[in-house]
C-alpha cells in the first residue's frame, strides 16, 4: 500500500493542492479564502468568548475558552473531513477507478491531504493570532504538528475503512456524518472535561479521539507537554486504523470496481 | 525480450447481481453461507496472444464483453477468473479526456493525465511541443479546458495520448472524434505507431477500420471468444453473426394463393426457400401494408448469401412481396445510406421504367435487383422498401413497407492493387481520351 502510495505522491499533492486552489474558484477572492474563512472562526471566536461571554477556563491562568475552543476544533474538523470526504472517495472518482489502473487508497490520501493542508493554514493562523492577541505560544507547540499528523493518519484510516464499505453500503455515509457528530460531542471539545459528571469522566479515557485532543489541549492551551502515555496511543491508532483499512480494502478489492 | 506482447490465458469475468444492497450485507454477515445473488459472466475463458508490433481488432456486438476485456487489461477491473501478462508499458484509452480537471488548463491537465497514467513528468515535457502540434489549439492551451469547446477538448486529449509512446496501446472507440480531418489525423498517426513497433488493442465497431488497421481480430460474442484471424476474415464472421441474430423468426408467414414472378427471373431453389422465411430486419411503422416485404435475401451475382462485396462489385438483392389489398402500381425499392447517414444512392423500379405487374389480395411476386456498388469502401445501411407510385405526394409514391435496422452492407476495397480505382464517396463514369504531340503540332 504504502510503495503505491509513493509512487502516485505527485498526483496525491497536485490534487490535494488543486483542491485547496479551487474550492473557491470562481469567486474574487478566489485563493485568499482559504486562509480568510478560518481566520473569522477564530477571531469570532477570540471575540465571543473573550470579550462578549469572558469565559475562563474553570483552571485560572490557562488562557482564554476561544484558544481551548479552536485547539481542539480546528483538528477535530480537519479530523472529521479526512473520515467523512475519505468515505466518499471511491465513489466521487468513480470516473478515474472505472477507467484507470490508479491503486484505490490514493483517492483517499488525496482527501486526508487537501484536509490537512486546510488544517495547518488554520493551525498556523491559530498560532499567529494568539501571539498577536499577546498570548504565549511556548515550546511545547512544537509538538503540535506530530500530534495533528497521528491524529490525520487516524483519519485516514477510517476513512480506507469507510471508503471501501460505503462503495456497498451508501448508506453508511450519511450514518458516518451523523456518528462523528455524536462522537464530537461525547469528546470534550467544546466543553472542559472536568464539567462532565464523574462516571462519565472515566469513559473518556476510553475514547480514541481524546488522547489526541488532550494532548492538543495540553501543547496550545496549557503549554504542556502531553503525558508520556498517550504518546504509545497515539501512534498506535493512526497505525492500526490505515493498517485496518488496508485489511478491509485487500479483501473487497478485487469487487470495487465493479459496483461503481 | 519476448515476441508476445500481450498474452491472455482463459480469462474470466464473473459479475455479482444484488438486487438490493441489503442482500449483500446479508451474504456479509451469514459469512456467505446465505446466497443472495445472480451471477453474470461478462467474460467466459477469453484466450489469445498479440505479437510485438500487432494490431489486434476486438470486435462484436453491444454486450460482448469487449470494454470488460479492455478494462482487464488496462487493470482498470480485477479479473474473476483466468491470468494475463501485458509486456511494457500500457496507455489505455477507454475514454478521451479522464482525468481531464476543468479548472485546470490545458498544458497542466496534459502532466495530471499523464501522471494519472502513469507516465512521467519529463517525458511528457520533452514531447510537449509535438503533442502542442498534434492538438493545434493554438493559444487556449493555457485557458482552462472548462473554456474548451468539445472540438478542442478531445483533440488535446488525442494527442497527449497518442504521442506517450507505450509499448502497448490500448483503444477502446476513440477514432470517431472530431471532424473528419482530424480523424485522418488520427489514422495517421495510428500507422506511424504501428511502423515503429507498438503494440495496439483496438475496439472498435466500425469495420472498415478494423480491416484497414488490424493485422488479426478476436470476435467475442457472451463473453466468449467465437472466432479469431485474419482482420478480413473475423469481420466477414461478425456479419455472419449478425445476419443470423437479425434473421430470427419474427412473424409467420401469410397464406399464399399465388406467384407472380417478373418475366425471366429465374429463381434459384435455395433462395426460393429462404424468401419463404420472414425478412431480417424490422417493418418500418410507418408503411401502409397495402404490400408487404414477406422475404428479402441478399446474395452475390452467383447466387450465395453475401453481406459483403468488393468496391465495384455487384449484389443481388431478392424481395419477396405480398399484396393485403390489390395494388396495380407497385414499386420495388431501395436506399443507400453511408456511415454519416447521407443518401448515397436511391433507386426503385418506377425510376428505371420497369412496370410491375399488377398483384391481387395474397399474391406474391418475387423480385430481383442486382446493384453495382461503385462506392468506397465502408459501412452502408440499405432500406429495402416496396410502395404505390400515386399517394399524398406525387413525387414520393405511398410507402406500403419499409424493412429497418438490417445489418449494414460492407464494401471492402477491390481486388489489390497500387492504387484504388477512385476517390471519393461514388465512381462516376469517366472516359479518358489522349493524343501525344511529338513534333510540336496536334
Amino acid at each position: 500500500m504504502i510503495v503505491n502510495l509513493w509512487r502516485y505522491r505527485g498526483f496525491i499533492v497536485q490534487n490535494a493542492l488543486a483542491d485547496v486552489r479551487y474550492r473557491y474558484a470562481g469567486s474574487i477572492m478566489g485563493v485568499a479564502w482559504n486562509v480568510l474563512t478560518p481566520l473569522a472562526q477564530i477571531l469570532i471566536y477570540t471575540l465571543v468568548f473573550s470579550q462578549i461571554m469572558a469565559a475562563r477556563l474553570p483552571t485560572p491562568g490557562e488562557g482564554s475558552f476561544a484558544l481551548y475552543l479552536c485547539a481542539g476544533l480546528l483538528p477535530w474538523a480537519a479530523f472529521s473531513e479526512c473520515v467523512v470526504r475519505g468515505a466518499h472517495a471511491f465513489i466521487e472518482n468513480a470516473p478515474y477507478l472505472r477507467k484507470l489502473p490508479i491503486p484505490e487508497q490514493v483517492f483517499v490520501a488525496q482527501s486526508a491531504a487537501g484536509a490537512t493542508v486546510f488544517l495547518a493554514i488554520a493551525m498556523v493562523l491559530l498560532g499567529a493570532v494568539t501571539l498577536a492577541m499577546g498570548g504565549d505560544v511556548s515550546a511545547a507547540w512544537l509538538g503540535v504538528p506530530v500530534v495533528l499528523l497521528l491524529f490525520q493518519g487516524f483519519g485516514f484510516g477510517l476513512g480506507l475503512i469507510f471508503s471501501t464499505l460505503t462503495v456497498f453500503l451508501r448508506d453508511l455515509g450519511q450514518l458516518l456524518t451523523l456518528g462523528l457528530q455524536i462522537w464530537m460531542w461525547m469528546t470534550p471539545i467544546v466543553y472542559v472535561e472536568e464539567i462532565l459528571p464523574p462516571g462519565l469522566r472515566a469513559l473518556v479515557a476510553f475514547n480514541p479521539a481524546y488522547p489526541f485532543i488532550d494532548a492538543l489541549h495540553r501543547m496550545i492551551v496549557a503549554g504542556q507537554w502531553p503525558p508520556a502515555g498517550s504518546w504509545p496511543i497515539m501512534v498506535f491508532w493512526a497505525a492500526a486504523a490505515p493498517a485496518a483499512g488496508y485489511l478491509v480494502l485487500r479483501r473487497l478489492r478485487p469487487e470495487i470496481r465493479d459496483v461503481l | 525480450m519476448t515476441d508476445i506482447a500481450v498474452s491472455v490465458h482463459d480469462l474470466s469475468k464473473r459479475f455479482r447481481l444484488y438486487r438490493r444492497p441489503w442482500d449483500r450485507v446479508l451474504e456479509w454477515v451469514t459469512l456467505g453461507r446465505m446466497v443472495r445473488h445472480g451471477e453474470f459472466w461478462a467474460l467466459h475463458g477469453v484466450s489469445f496472444q498479440v505479437a510485438r508490433g500487432e494490431c489486434l481488432g476486438i470486435i462484436g456486438v453491444n454486450g460482448a464483453g469487449k470494454t470488460t476485456l479492455l478494462k482487464i487489461l488496462a487493470r482498470a477491473l480485477h479479473p474473476t477468473a483466468g491470468h494475463f501478462e501485458v509486456a511494457g508499458r500500457v496507455a489505455s484509452l477507454l475514454e478521451l479526456g479522464t482525468g481531464f480537471h476543468p479548472e485546470l488548463t490545458g498544458r497542466q491537465n496534459l502532466f495530471q493525465s499523464a501522471r494519472l497514467l502513469g507516465f512521467p513528468e519529463p517525458e511528457v515535457r520533452a514531447r510537449l511541443p509535438q503533442i502542442l502540434a498534434f492538438a493545434d489549439i493554438g493559444e487556449f492551451v493555457d485557458q482552462p479546458v472548462k473554456q474548451y469547446s468539445s472540438g478542442m477538448f478531445v483533440r488535446l486529449a488525442f494527442a497527449l495520448f497518442a504521442h506517450l509512446d507505450p509499448d502497448v496501446y490500448i483503444v477502446d472507440e476513440a477514432l470517431a472524434v472530431g471532424d473528419v480531418f482530424f480523424q485522418q489525423k488520427c489514422f495517421e498517426r495510428f500507422r506511424e505507431l504501428r511502423r515503429r513497433g507498438c503494440t495496439i488493442l483496438f475496439v472498435s465497431h466500425d469495420m472498415e477500420a478494423v480491416t484497414h488497421l488490424c493485422d488479426r481480430a478476436i470476435l467475442l460474442a457472451g463473453g466468449k471468444c467465437l472466432s479469431q484471424g485474419d482482420a478480413r476474415s473475423v469481420v466477414h464472421d461478425y456479419f455472419a453473426l449478425m445476419g443470423h441474430a437479425a434473421g430470427l423468426p419474427s412473424r409467420a408467414p401469410m397464406d399464399r394463393t399465388s406467384v407472380v414472378a417478373p418475366e425471366g427471373l429465374d429463381v434459384p431453389a435455395e433462395v426460393r426457400r429462404r424468401l419463404a422465411d420472414p425478412p431480417p430486419g424490422v417493418h418500418a411503422a410507418a408503411g401502409t401494408r397495402q404490400s408487404e416485404i414477406a422475404g428479402f435475401v441478399v446474395t452475390d451475382p452467383e447466387d450465395r448469401p453475401a453481406w459483403t462485396v468488393r468496391s465495384g462489385g455487384t449484389l443481388r438483392f431478392w424481395y419477396a412481396v405480398e399484396a393485403r389489398t390489390p395494388v396495380d402500381d407497385l414499386n420495388v425499392g431501395i436506399h443507400f445510406y453511408d456511415r454519416r447517414g447521407i443518401l448515397v444512392f436511391a433507386v426503385g423500379t418506377a425510376n428505371l421504367g420497369v412496370r410491375l405487374p399488377g398483384l391481387p389480395v395474397g399474391a406474391r411476386l418475387l423480385c430481383a435487383l442486382a446493384v453495382t456498388l461503385r462506392v468506397q469502401p465502408g459501412e452502408y445501411t440499405v432500406l429495402p422498401q416496396v410502395g404505390g407510385l400515386t399517394g399524398e405526394v406525387p413525387e414520393l409514391g405511398l410507402l406500403h413497407d419499409r424493412l429497418e435496422a438490417l445489418p449494414p452492407i460492407v464494401v471492402v476495397r477491390g481486388a489489390a492493387q497500387a492504387l484504388p480505382s477512385f476517390y471519393g464517396l461514388v465512381q462516376l463514369g469517366t472516359e479518358v481520351a489522349w493524343t501525344m504531340d511529338v513534333d510540336g503540332t496536334v
